[in-house]
Formats: C-alpha cells, structure tokens, sequence
C-alpha cells in the first residue's frame, strides 16, 4: 500500500501489508502489527517540505498539498503531491500521482508544466531519488512483510519513546533487488509507529540514511507523524517534510473527509483540478 | 687541528655509529610513486582539482579493456563475462563506481516515461547477475549503444566494435583524518588493481579476449618496478664505475676505498635521514645515490691526493706523530678548495628548493645534504682512517705498485710527478711540451677573435636549439615508449577516447546582495546563482564549444557532459506517441462521472486558514503558466506520419532529401540516416538538442525552457553527480574532455582556445575553468620553465658571489659564471636537437651544471691565480696551469660524468637522458673551463687574477702586452 508523503516520509523504516497472525512478541509479529495500524480512508494535507544540505542551508522549501486515499478491500492506497510553490521557481506546479497495484509495480505520473504534458515515471526505478528528497522512489514504497526477516533485537528508548528495535534484513529471495542491506528500526511500543530507523548501505554495510520521527500526534485517532527528518549520512544531506500548523497549532491535516476520484488521474495532473 | 684529531679512533667509531644506526633506518625508506606528488600541492590549479573532485568525485580511473579477435565484442558471452566482471569489481572496497556496458547509464524512453536505465534493459536475477543474452536481446544492447553514440562510443566500446572497455573509478581521499592510521592511497590503488586483475583474468580465462589495464594505478605500478629495478641495479654499477674511476686515479687500496667507503656511509647518511624524516622515494630522488656517488667522491679524491704530496715530499723517518703531522699537512693544504668546491656543488643542488615540486624539493634538500656529509666525512673520517692505519703500511704505498704491470707503473710514476710540487717545480723552468689541452685551448680561444668567434658560436647553436627545445611535462613521457605500459596506453588511444583527460568546470554567474556584493560563503568562496546552470541561454553555447572542440582537435577522444545527458533527455521526453503526449491543454476535461465542482469543494480545505498563516509560501506564487495558444505540439503529426504507410516515391525523396542536407557526397552514412530520423523525429532524434528555440516547445519564453531543464532534473533525480553540482539546481556543471595525446603543449592551445571561445559566446557572469590531471600537466609546464630560470639565476648568482668573493672582484664572478652559462645553454641545445623534453626531471641537469662544473672554473682560476703569482708571462701561465690542473680537471670530469651515465641503465627514460645530459655537461663546462676562462685571462689579464703585491708592476705589464 502506499503512503501519504507524511507516513512516507517514515516510508523507508515502514514495511506494511498485513498477512498471517503472530502471537508471540517477536520481531515479525511487531512489524506485522505495524503494518496493520489503522489508517484513515482519505487524507488531506498541507506539508512543508525542506531540503537541506550538508551545511545546514536549507536549498529548498516547497509547499505541497496532498491527497491520499485508502481502499481498505484491497489495501491499497494512493496519492497526489501537488508543488503549491517553492524557492525553486521552476518545480511550481509540478504534480504527482502514484497508484498502487496489488502484486505488481505501481503507476506513477508526473506532471510537468513546462511541456503542459503528464508523463509515466518509470516504475524500475527504485532506488532513484524522489524530486530530489533524500527518499528513493523505493522508500516510498511497499515492502511486504516477508519480504525482510525481522529480528527483535531488544527494547530500548529512542527519541524519547519507549520503542522495540528490530532489524529486517531482506530475504535471499528480494535481496537482489533490495535496497539496503538491512535496516534497524524502532517501534514505539504504544502506537506501533516506527519513530526512528537507519538504513544500511548495500554495498559497504555503512550507515547510509537515518529516518527521525520528529513529532508522533494523535490526529482524530489517528497516530501521524507530523515532521519527519531523513538524513542521508553519506552525503550530509536531509529532507524534512513537516505538516503546516496555522497559529493556533492546528494541523492542516484533514483525515476521512471524501475526495473524489477525480483526484487520482492524470486528466488532475494535467489540468490541477 | 691536532686537538680535533687527538683521538682518532673516537671520530670512527662514531661515524661508523651514526652509520650503523642511519643505516638500520633505511629499513623504512619508502618508495613513492604516486602521481599526484608530481602535482605542486600548494598551486591554485591542484585546489582546483581537489575541490572539483569534492564536488563531481573522484577522477583516478583504472581502465580494462577486453578486445575479442572474431567480430563484435558484444556476444552473449562477453556480455556475461563483462558482467560477471563488473559485478564483482563493484564490490571492491575503495571502488567508486564502474562504467561499462553492463551498467554504464542509459537514458531511453518507455511507455511515454523517461527511463534512467542500463544498455541490457533485463532485471538481474538471484545471483545479482543478468541471464544469459538471447542473439535478439544481444541486437537490443547493439542498438541501444548506437542510439547514444554521443555518450558511448569509444567510452564502453572501440571505434571497430571488437573492444569494450570498464572503467573503474577509485575512491579519492582527499580529505584524510589526520588521527586515522594512514594507508597511502598508492597502496590502496595498488590492492584495487591486483584485485581486478584477479578477477578479471579469472574470468576471461580461455575466453580469447585480449584484456589490458591502464590508468594513473599502473603507472605508478610500473613507476615503482621500474624504480626497485634501478636501486638495485645502478647503485652497484655507479660504484663500480667510481671503483674504476678511483683505482686508475691513485692503484692504490686506500686511494680507491677510502673516497668510495665515505662516499657510501654519506649516502647512507642521506637515504638514512631521508627514511626518518618520512621523506619518500620518487623518480627523482632516485637519483640522489647515484649524484652523491658520482659527485661527492671527488673530496675525498683531493684530500687524499694532497696527502700523498705532502707524503712523497716528507724526508724523513715516517712515525705515528710525524705521519699525523703529514695527514694534518695535507689536510690543510687543500681543506679550503674542497670546501669551496663542496659550498658551491651545495648552492648548485639547494637552488631547486625554489621549485613549487615536492620530489624536486627533496632532490635539492638531500643531495644539499649528502654533498655536505660527503665533504664532512673526507676531512674528518679519512683522515682519521689514515691516523690509525699502522705505521709499517704506510711506507707500502710504492709496494702495492709492485704488482702492477711495469707500464701501469711507468704511467703511475709519470702520474706521481705530475702531481708533486717537484714536477710543478720543473714546470716552472719552463721546459716542457706544451700539453693537448692547451692546444685545444690555443686553437678555439687562442686570441681575442677566437675567443669571441667561439663564444658567438655558442650563443648561435644554442639559440637555435633553444628554439626546437620543447617544454612538456607528461608524466608518461619518463617511461620508454616500448614499455608494457607505454604501448598499452597507445593501445586504449587508439581504440578508445584517449587515456588523458581534462574536465572543464562551467560556473554560473556570483549570487550578489541587496547591495550588489557578491555573496560568499563561510569558506570565503562566491556562492554560484542555484540552477544558473539549467538555463539554455548558457547551455546551449556550451554544447556548441564542445562541438567545436571536438571537430577542432583531432586528439579529443570524446566530450561528455551535463549537456550529453540534457540533450539525451530532451530527446526521450519527445519520442512521438500520440496518446501522451498532447499538451494538456488541448485534453478534454473533465473525465466522465465527475462534478465539476468537485475540484473545488475539497481544496478549499485550506483556503483561509493557512493561506494567511504562511504568507506567499502557500499561495502559488505564480499562476500555473498559461498554455501557449499558437504552439502546436509537431510530435503529433510526426507520431501520424510515422504510422502511416508510404509509398516508394515519397520514401525515396526522403533519403535523397536526407543525403542532400546531410551534405551531400560528403556525409557519412550515419549522417544521412540521422537526417532520415530527424525529418519525421525518429526516436525523438530531433530533439537531441538543448531545448533552445521557443518555436519547437510550449512555451511563452526562454526562462520556461529553464524551467523544461530544471524539470528534466527533478524527474531524473540524482544520477548527474559527475557532471552537476547540484542534482536540481545545478550551479556549475562539468566537461569531461577525453584526450588521446599526451602532449602538455595541445593541451595548452586547447585551453586557450576553449576560453577564447567562451569569452566570446558565453553570457555575462559566465565563467570557464579547466582542471583535472591534463590541466595540471600543462600548469606544470609554465611551472617547470619558471622555476628552471629561478633556480638558475640563483645558481648562477651564488656562483658569481662565492667566485666574486674568494678572488676579491666582480669580474671574477662574472668570469666564473660565463662557462657555466654557456654549458647550460648548449645543454639546452643538445636537449633541443635531441627533442629531451625539459620536464620536472630534467630541468635538474641545469643545477647539476652549476654546482658541478663551477668545480672545474675554480679549480682553474686557484691555479692560474698561483701560477700568475710567479710569472708575468700570460701564455706561459697558461701553459703551466694546464700542465699542473689540466688532468686534475678532465679527471674529475669524466669521473661524474661516468658515474651520472650510470643512468643511462636506467628503466626510465628520463633518467637515462639525466645520465647522457650530465655526461655531456661535465665535458662542456670542464672543456669551457679550460678553454673561455683562459681565453680571457690571457686577453686581458685582468686585475683580480694578478698578485697583489705586484699591482703596480702587473699593471706596467698588462699594458705592455
């Protein structure tokens, strides 16, 4: 299933799709649980999404709106990121819609206003940067709960959660194809939300990108993490996508509101409404 | 004196000590072959690199390249060979990344998306590797490879097709952790290369590829064989050669040893301090054993010379006090010569402290200081040696001659009466034969206008090899041209783009503030306008200049840059499709089963509310840009014609349109065929272009197709790190300039014409940087040229002082400092009409020269200055001074000249040009010595060389004459 860009922000720690009971606490049964947490059928949103180089400057700052929507027959969800505005005047407008499909790879269309035209984003792609985030294509995708074997290494506080740590090392099966070598992961314990991972690099076994839940809040009973930071280690560059907040500190995070389907076509892509 | 050598067996005992501890500390003597060394570390030009290389990654590439003897050398075979092999190199530590056909980058389109891809387009199995390739499959990478030829031919494959090539780029440490346990990046490089080797021979076992490695890592490799093959053979064989040299001179054991077991503990002394300094071994300083060798045995020669005059002239009952007393004696006599002729060999070597080269400044440090220990240890250790020697072996001298043949003694005795004050004496009355050499000197120099017909024919020669003199400082160039790895290097440029390369830096203009300065970072640097880099109106004249360098120079290889993969993009994004590829505006909307308020209702969501919380931030900033009403996608006609049938009329008019603007008679078929494809956009062939006229694109102005680029990035996303600064934002981009010459010189005229071409058809603020190893190469050869007048100059300087100074005038300094001028200007001209480079290397002999051959001058003028005390006769003085220094000199000379032409054994090229040059330098300066500097002395008997006491009467003289 897809993530709405704030969860998929936490996306390269997430693992979802729910499959199988566990009864034991172990690191499978955690992560299956993680993957069952209850998610709203539509969402609405506001970020702000900041990248930031190695100096702490920040290169850009877009704005984005996003729609997400959870089919919970098929357990699929899919989104839209509109580029509402940034200090790069060239990605104004850009828009872009990912559809996920059961058992194979998902669609995605980008929009690009200097060709006025939409254009497929290719699917093989994973490891590939995501508008130039810190988030790989892949990291904003699925990996299914067998994908990885997933040991409970203990439990530990992080970032001031009480959390589980877990490893998930891909099979030898989705190796080939995965994009780290392992990945450690803590979940808090109250709310099954990974709320701190790092991701090791295929190739060296080096730490390559850490993923901090910056803020856990509990919106209309939902669990959101409403500012995540991804940092690339090796290059010293981060992305933090953060809800907007008007003065009162409301979110603008609208959960379960109807969106039509409209929304989730490239005719929307291409005209933005 | 006597105080100093009261207890001789003290000062052996501790020279042997220091020996003996210096000596174990060779242990740790480190061979340094790197290239970068070579490179001067303080220069802007290597900052540069470095910087370049922190931001676009590393450049040290190790290339391999597999060549096949039947046909193409894509067969499903090699294809799993070159992937086995490139899988397995990836996973060597310290490896950057690998390009090759198996994974080198390949942009193409797929069902209306741009595909950052690979030229096999399979999903890699289990194992991590492709299937084996069907033939059709085998056809795919053909065509694949063909469709971007601008990107991968002569990169990944040869001109002919039979040869593939991988390159291997090596991770950079430039920034090393100072705490951290240092591994030189030579020995790093070294691992990855035996590990490819490993592996790649492993894996073309039987295969019938030819597989040959190149790259700074092998030229280091055979840099260092080479070198272990010189220490090892030519410090026995320069001994043996001053062994030789010394034995004709005295036929005696101490004579031959005593000068050569000095001359060793100093080179001991030297390679010892050398070794705990943690200075290395180069190329260069490989020299410095066989200098001190050939060099610094001549002191030794001296003192012992004069110990056996003051030996022969002793009268007497020889006892330890009264043997003593004799080796002080000579000591004395000669002591200040020595020292002189040491100081100045000193300020000849010390002058190429000046050059901003680290192996050259070690050379000038070290052979400085082996000189010094050598003379140190011939007034100090030799006489001591001789101190101890028994007393009942000392008369044994003339015993020793017993043995030899009666010819070698009759020569000995001639030899001995030579070099003893009785035979000076006979001279003196004047009744001996005029000798060969003063002939000589007679026949070039002999009177004023043969003097200067001889100096003028200097000064000619020498101009016009001067002229032919080249300056080139390739590195390659020190390595014979029929070495393995010369002629693999010219075996890859032939085949492929040249295994010299230079990037050329394009930087967008400075960010300036509100009041117009410009902006820097905390570094200090100027901080570049973010996405400069992305607007046509720069990237189209840069695509331009790479076309114009490429046809210009025949020795480019290949240029890729940032453009090659914009123009690539650009393409693939208007393959005509007629389905997607319409503009949206001319999309009917709204789809079926929606309300046309539906857009409306949910994105008021947060209308209000946040729009005035976070202020123009969310509020698009500018509209979404109105369609351009009068553009007229073309990709839809293109997509129709190219489904449509066509008859054979129509079809023929095309290629013969296509023949005729491809130029007719004289395009290349690939030409035609690419003027076919353009007509109806084949493949999106039209479009392999910056996007650049507003006409073939939806667009209201330029600065949209900015955006077009700026868009292109973000859909791509982070695989340009080679060419960009920035992944989106680009604010400088890269030129990667493939060379297949090695020739500083082209290198140099490309440069200056690459930034001529810029200051005339970039925009404003637009700036052009070269860098990269080729870059540097040639900022060496400005270097080298300058660094070799300033060391000259103050060789030439110094030597003018000490002369100036020992006889009291400038006209002495002057005098002193002609020969060696001139030795140094025809050792120019021999380099010019040879065609030596003068590089980092060789620019040495010039200093050699000096320090050197001033000796000879010195040891000429004390001479004539003694003899012209006793006799006012010129031409008699003349004469006597040949007869007494004349051997002395030629002696000396062909002693260093001999040891230096030990280098001519060597492996390197260079340094067997080192060792003919200074050969050839010792006879010029000694011959100059003997022939200019009598010259004048004769024609005008100047003032500083007559005795002082005789002033008066010299002057009534000098005037007579």
């Amino acid at each position: 299933m897809k993530k709405t860009l704030l969860k998929s922000a936490a996306v390269a720690a997430l693992v979802m799709a729910a499959a199988g009971a566990a009864f034991a606490e172990d690191g499978r049964s955690i992560i299956q649980k993680v993957l069952a947490v209850k998610k709203p059928d539509f969402n609405h949103s506001m970020v702000k999404m900041d990248l930031i180089e190695k100096n702490g400057t920040v290169e850009e700052s877009r704005i984005i709106e996003e729609f997400g929507r959870h089919n919970r027959d098929t357990d699929t969800s899919d989104l839209v990121i509109m580029f509402k505005n940034s200090t790069n005047k060239s990605n104004i407008n850009i828009r872009f819609l990912q559809i996920e499909n059961k058992g194979k790879d998902d669609d995605k269309w980008i929009y690009m206003p200097a060709l006025r035209t939409t254009r497929r984003v290719n699917s093989s792609e994973g490891d590939k940067s995501f508008t130039g985030t810190d988030a790989s294509y892949d990291d904003m995708a699925t990996r299914e709960l067998d994908d990885d074997t997933h040991e409970l290494l203990g439990e530990e506080t992080k970032n001031g959660f009480d959390c589980w740590k877990i490893k998930s090392t891909p099979t030898d099966k989705t190796m080939p194809k995965a994009q780290y070598k392992y990945r450690l992961q803590w979940i808090d314990k109250k709310t099954y939300i990974p709320v701190y991972a790092e991701m090791y690099d295929k190739k060296s076994g080096e730490l390559e990108k850490v993923l901090t839940v910056e803020k856990l809040e509990n919106i209309n009973g939902y669990d959101i993490p409403t500012s995540n930071l991804l940092t690339n280690i090796q290059t010293g560059h981060s992305t933090r996508i953060a809800a907007l907040q008007n003065k009162d500190g409301k979110y603008a995070i609208i959960l379960d509101k109807q969106i039509p389907d409209s929304v989730f076509t490239q005719n929307f892509l291409n005209t933005g409404k | 004196m006597h105080r100093f050598f009261k207890h001789p067996w003290v000062i052996i005992i501790l020279c042997l000590g220091i020996t003996g501890v210096l000596g174990y500390k060779l242990k740790d003597v480190k061979l340094n072959n790197s290239i970068r060394q070579y490179f001067p570390q303080k220069h802007p030009s290597y900052k540069r690199l470095i910087n370049t290389e922190d931001t676009f990654g590393s450049t040290v590439v190790i290339g391999v390249s597999l060549e096949t003897d039947k046909g193409s050398i894509i067969t499903p075979d090699n294809i799993a060979i070159i992937d086995r092999i490139t899988t397995q190199i990836e996973k060597i530590k310290n490896v950057e990344r690998v390009d090759s056909i198996t994974n080198i980058d390949f942009i193409y389109g797929k069902d209306n998306a741009l595909v950052a891809g690979n030229l096999i387009g399979l999903e890699r199995g289990e194992d991590g590797l492709y299937p084996r390739l069907t033939e059709e499959q085998i056809n795919t990478v053909k065509q694949n490879i063909a469709d971007w030829t601008d990107m991968y031919n002569r990169v990944i494959i040869s001109d002919d097709g039979h040869a593939a090539q991988m390159q291997v780029t090596l991770a950079a440490d430039n920034h090393p952790d100072p705490k951290a346990q240092k591994v030189s990046d030579e020995v790093i490089r070294q691992q990855v290369l035996d590990q490819i080797r490993i592996i790649a021979q492993k894996e073309t076992e039987n295969s019938g590829l030819n597989v040959i490695y190149y790259g700074d890592p092998v030229l280091t490799e055979s840099s260092k064989k080479f070198m272990m093959s010189d220490l090892t053979g030519l410090i026995p064989l320069v001994v043996l050669v001053v062994l030789i040299t010394l034995f004709l001179s005295f036929k005696t054991l101490d004579g031959t040893l005593l000068p050569l077991i000095s001359v060793l503990m100093a080179t001991i002394w030297t390679c010892g301090f050398m070794a705990v300094f943690h200075f290395t071994f180069t190329i260069v300083t490989s020299v410095i054993p066989v200098a001190l060798i050939a060099c610094g045995s001549a002191y030794g020669i001296h003192v012992l010379t004069h110990y056996y005059i003051a030996l022969d002239n002793f009268k007497g009952t020889l006892t330890k006090e009264t043997h003593k007393q004799i080796i002080i004696e000579g000591l004395k006599d000669v002591w200040i010569a020595v020292f002189l002729a040491a100081l100045t060999t000193v300020l000849g070597f010390i002058s190429l402290v000046s050059s901003p080269i680290a192996p050259l400044h070690s050379f000038a440090i070290f052979t400085a200081l082996g000189i010094a220990f050598s003379l140190l240890l011939s007034v100090v250790f030799i006489p001591a040696l001789l101190m101890v020697k028994p007393i009942s072996r000392v008369g044994h001298r003339s015993k020793g001659m017993q043995h030899l043949t009666n010819k070698v003694r009759a020569k000995m005795a001639a030899r001995a009466d030579r070099l003893s004050e009785k035979a000076v004496r006979k001279n003196e009355e004047g009744d001996s034969e005029p000798s060969v050499l003063y002939n000589i000197y007679r026949f070039f120099c002999g009177s004023k206008p043969r003097l200067y017909m001889f100096c003028a024919f200097i000064v000619l020669f020498s101009v016009i090899g001067l002229s032919k003199l080249r300056v080139d400082t390739a590195l390659i160039n020190y390595f014979p041209a029929n070495c393995k790895m010369r002629k693999d290097v010219a075996y890859v440029d032939k085949r492929f783009a040249g295994t010299n390369s230079v990037y050329i830096l394009v930087k967008g203009p400075v960010q300036k503030d509100e009041k117009g300065a410009a902006v820097t970072d905390k570094n200090g640097n100027p901080v570049l306008v973010a996405g400069s880099m992305t607007n046509p109106e720069i990237l189209e004249p840069v695509d331009e200049m790479q076309t114009y360098l490429d046809s210009k120079y025949e020795s480019i290889g290949k240029i890729v840059s940032f453009t090659t993969f914009i123009k690539r993009m650009n393409q693939v994004m208007h393959i005509p499709s007629s389905a997607a590829s319409e503009p949206a505006a001319q999309k009917p909307v709204p789809a079926a089963g929606e309300t046309a308020d539906s857009g409306t209702g949910f994105s008021d969501d947060f209308g209000s509310d946040f729009g005035n919380d976070f202020g123009s931030m969310t509020a698009a900033a500018s509209p979404a840009p109105a369609a351009v009403s009068d553009y007229v996608d073309p990709n839809i006609a293109y997509a129709q014609k190219l489904g449509q049938p066509m008859t054979v009329q129509d079809g023929l008019k095309m290629i013969s349109d296509a023949y005729t603007e491809a130029g007719g008679r004289n395009a290349s078929v690939q030409d035609i065929v690419n003027a076919l494809e353009k007509k109806l956009n084949y493949n999106g062939t039209a479009y392999y272009e910056i996007p650049y006229d507003i006409k073939k694109y939806p667009v209201a102005d330029r600065k949209e197709l900015s955006d077009l680029v700026s868009q292109y990035l973000l859909l791509f996303s982070g695989s340009l790190d080679r060419f960009a600064n920035n992944a989106l934002q680009p604010s400088c981009i890269r030129i990667q300039v493939q060379f297949r010459s090695h020739s500083t010189e082209e290198m140099g005229e490309l440069i200056k014409d690459a930034k001529a071409y810029a200051a005339r058809h970039f925009p404003a603020g637009y700036t052009l940087e070269f860098t990269g190893a080729g870059e540097l190469e040639y900022t060496m050869t400005d270097m080298v040229v300058s660094s070799q007048l300033q060391s000259l100059l103050i060789s030439l300087i110094s030597v003018f002082i000490v002369i100036a100074i020992s006889f009291g005038s400038g006209w002495a300094g002057m005098l002193g400092a002609i020969p060696l001028a001139f030795a140094i200007i025809l050792n120019y001209m021999v380099m010019g009409f040879a065609h030596i480079n003068l590089d980092l290397v060789t620019s040495i002999i010039a200093s050699v020269a000096v320090g050197v051959g001033i000796d000879y001058t010195i040891h000429f003028l004390e001479t004539y200055r003694a003899e012209r005390a006793k006799c006012s006769d010129v031409e008699l003085v003349a004469k006597r001074t040949f007869r007494k220094s004349g051997i002395g000199i030629v002696t000396n000379a062909l002693a260093v000249g001999l040891g230096f032409l030990v280098l001519y054994f060597s492996k390197f090229v260079v340094l067997q040009y080192i060792g003919i040059l200074v050969a050839i330098v010792m006879f010029t300066s000694s011959a100059l010595a003997m022939t200019v500097i009598p010259g004048f002395l004769t024609a005008y008997d100047p003032k500083f060389i007559r005795p002082k006491e005789k002033n008066i009467q010299g002057k009534e003289q000098g005037t007579g004459n």
